[in-house]
């Protein structure tokens, strides 16, 4: 493939914006769901874990720590958990565009990608806000939060990219995705504290590098002890490897999808 | 020295057909110990070159492999083995559908559009007003384009392709879509276009259209390339199958002569009818030069001659020959002398392609049987030179005696256009009454038309020129070859003169 990909920046964000715009096209809401769509998942869970089931919560203080806790893990989850489902059909679903224009077909991945991370962008905002609310000012921290946030992108890219192709030749890769994602869910710590598990379940925990990103995003945002640096670099590690192994990959087979749409 | 644009080196493109979805997976688990899939080949072997600022046409039948040759120039497609490259960056407009959004308005998806072809947002800028200006679409460019008709959307897609500057535009046959304005408008463009050297690779089925834009054409036959060349050339050829398996197409009705098959088998290789479909003809119809046995057969019968092998498909090979022996095969006894006692000829000694059902039309009171192109000399010939004698030749018979008949000839270029129509009622010749046999001359003293092929219609019709005795549909055809530079449909009388100081 020999694109020059640079052009095709614009057409990325021009997918992205379309994506936005037209997710939620028809209703009533229209936009405002991109913001009210988390917003109404966060307040959920505050009225759940704040007032109805009022669980103590050691790691951080007040009425709102739990909520806090599972969101900083639960929204950055939530990008992955959609960027995942929505790429993997994104080839097959746009193969009229596929068979008629030439242009890097890793757009159509990636632009689900980056509108998951939009959306979670706007989830972090309405966090904050509530941050706010729970009495915890900015911490010096939130510095890094860019490059987290970066650092899962690149993460997110590997398995998108790839799925996106498996599902071309194998059409249950949709569903099977959506499986395998609800069982990592739980192999991750976002509802629970990563120390609580026992023997091998907890020894999978603790190698996932997703348990790594999320403790690090409550390490940023929360007043919640940062994790060592090992963990730093095994996360962008391995997001430097889904990153480069998927694009490598993919151009590699994705010539040959055309055909076999 | 010309620039090479786009060269195609041995292309041979092959797909995998699978019949069940799951098939593709079985076979990878099964590591290659069975195969699950049919191979469709879509191109074999297709070698070309283009010129930078040249127009090439790509012409051939529904699945010869067109688009695809199309997509694999794009680098939308790769090809299975050989080699492509393209020199220069290349637009693209094969479907009107691609990554159209219809429920955004016109404007958003002529962005959309630009930057799926690769431009940026500065380009984008500068060049939309240009497009929505050559677009024409009013105020519907900021309805939704699901209220657009396909017309609008072609409207839409090719002021993109075409404001999209590219010095390589490989554009599929979309263009048939647009109403008579838009279309010669964007051809107006094109060789606009054209002249400040960019590359075009066209693939129509408006043969008229790729004749006028296209500098040279690959007429693609089941994914193999039949023939390439200066485009009138290779249309011709093209237009020459096609009538060839018109007639095989009508053909089947008629019952096989008895006795002939096993002739008609073994004259399958001397025939000079091109492979594939007129092997399958061979079976059906006894060669032109073996026909002896099916004359008799049919001799013996009451039903007219039953099965003729068309000239058409075997013109093709020769069709640039230089020779210039008589158009119309006819037996070699002159038919003036009946082939039985008393008998009158009949239908069965015209040429053998004009018994195809589809190109004679008639009640045959009165029927041409024979027509002839010759030349001032009196000799039948099939290529002329522009500016010599042609005379048309119809000799006919007429059964009973016909009142008042009118003979009409019509000269069509072999994409269709009517050159020249007239008959003899109309040039005010009247002919009291025909009965029996004779002959009609049509003379033009001088052939004002330029290159090219042609095709006679000859007729004979009633009085009030609405009752058809017999109609013989563009069977005749003849070549004409230009030896001066002029150019167009027909050669326009003139002089020039010069004068200074007025």
């Amino acid at each position: 493939m020999d694109f020059r990909f640079k052009p095709f920046w614009h057409l990325l964000w021009g997918m992205v914006a379309r994506d936005l715009r037209n997710r939620y096209l028809g209703s009533f809401g229209g936009k405002a769901w991109n913001v009210l769509y988390p917003l109404l998942t966060i307040t959920i869970y505050t009225l759940v874990f704040s007032q109805i089931i009022q669980a103590k919560f050691a790691a951080i203080e007040g009425s709102l720590g739990y909520v806090l806790y599972l969101c900083s893990g639960l929204l950055p989850w939530l990008a992955i958990d959609d960027s995942l489902k929505r790429s993997t059909p994104a080839l097959v679903n746009n193969f009229s565009l596929i068979q008629n224009l030439p242009f890097p077909k890793e757009i159509l991945v990636l632009q689900y990608v980056v509108s998951s991370t939009v959306t979670l962008l706007i989830s972090l905002a309405i966090l904050m806000v509530l941050q706010l609310f729970a009495g915890i000012p900015p911490r010096p921290t939130l510095l890094l939060l860019p490059g987290v946030i970066m650092v899962q992108v690149m993460f997110m890219m590997g398995p998108a990219l790839l799925l996106s192709i498996m599902h071309v030749y194998l059409r249950d890769t949709e569903q099977i995705v959506s499986i395998v994602l609800s069982l990592v869910f739980w192999l991750i710590p976002i509802v629970y504290t990563p120390g609580i598990l026992p023997g091998w379940v907890g020894r999978i925990v603790s190698k996932n590098p997703l348990t790594h990103l999320v403790e690090i995003y409550r390490g940023v945002l929360l007043p919640y002890p940062m994790p060592d640096v090992i963990s730093f670099c095994y996360i962008i590690g391995v997001s430097c490897l889904s990153l480069i192994g998927g694009v490598f990959i993919f151009r590699r087979l994705s010539r040959w999808v055309p055909d076999d749409l | 020295m010309p620039e090479i644009a786009i060269e195609a080196d041995a292309v041979t493109k092959i797909f995998r057909l699978y019949s069940r979805g799951g098939d593709r997976f079985r076979e990878v688990l099964m590591l290659g110990q069975k195969q699950l899939h049919q191979q469709v080949r879509a191109l074999h072997d297709v070698s070309f070159g283009v010129q930078r600022g040249e127009a090439l046409g790509i012409i051939g039948d529904n699945g010869s492999g067109k688009s695809t040759l199309l997509r694999v120039l794009g680098k939308i497609l790769t090809p299975t083995t050989g080699q492509v490259a393209v020199h220069f960056p290349t637009s693209v407009l094969i479907e009107l559908a691609a990554g159209y959004d219809i429920q955004a308005p016109g404007r958003d998806n002529i962005i959309f559009q630009c930057r799926l072809l690769g431009m940026s947002s500065a380009e984008i800028a500068e060049r939309m007003g240009e497009i929505i200006a050559f677009a024409e679409l009013g105020p519907a460019i900021d309805m939704p384009m699901k209220t657009y008709s396909t017309g609008m959307r072609l409207r839409l897609a090719f002021s993109v392709a075409l404001g999209l500057r590219r010095e390589i535009m490989l554009i599929d046959e979309v263009l048939a879509v647009g109403d008579e304005y838009f279309q010669s408008k964007c051809f107006r463009r094109i060789k606009e276009i054209k002249s400040s050297n960019t590359t075009f690779v066209y693939v129509s089925h408006a043969l008229g259209t790729v004749r006028s834009v296209c500098d040279r054409t690959i007429w693609l036959r089941d994914g193999e390339v039949a023939a390439v060349g200066e485009s009138w050339t290779v249309i011709d050829k093209y237009l020459d199958y096609v009538r060839g398996r018109m007639g095989i197409m009508t053909m089947p009705a008629a019952p096989l002569p008895v006795g002939a098959p096993d002739d008609a088998v073994d004259d399958e290789e001397d025939s000079p009818a091109p492979a594939g479909i007129m092997a399958s003809l061979a079976d059906l119809a006894p060669a032109p030069g073996g026909s002896a046995a099916a004359e008799d057969a049919a001799a013996d019968d009451e039903r007219p001659l039953p099965v003729v092998a068309p000239v058409a498909p075997a013109a093709m090979d020769d069709a640039d020959d230089e020779d210039d022996e008589p158009i119309v095969p006819v037996d070699e006894e002159p038919p003036e002398a009946p082939t039985e006692a008393g008998a009158l000829p009949t239908s069965r000694h015209l040429t053998d392609h004009a018994m195809l059902p589809w190109a004679r039309q008639g009640s045959h009171e009165v029927e041409v049987f024979q027509v002839e192109l010759l030349d001032g000399d009196g000799k039948t010939r099939k290529k002329f030179v522009a500016g010599e004698a042609l005379t048309i030749r119809l000799r006919y018979m007429a059964h009973q005696r016909v009142k008042r008949p009118n003979f009409g000839v019509a000269i069509y270029r072999n994409d269709g256009l009517l050159v020249y129509g007239t008959s003899s009622q109309k040039d005010g010749v009247v002919i009291e009454a025909v009965e029996g046999q004779g002959v009609v001359e049509f003379t033009a003293s001088e052939l004002v038309l330029l290159s090219g092929s042609y095709e006679v219609t000859v007729a004979i019709f009633d009085e009030e020129d609405i009752y058809k005795y017999d109609y013989h549909t563009r069977l005749y055809p003849f070549r004409v070859v230009n030896t001066s530079h002029d150019e167009g449909v027909a050669r326009v009388r003139h002089s020039w003169e010069q004068r200074e100081g007025e």
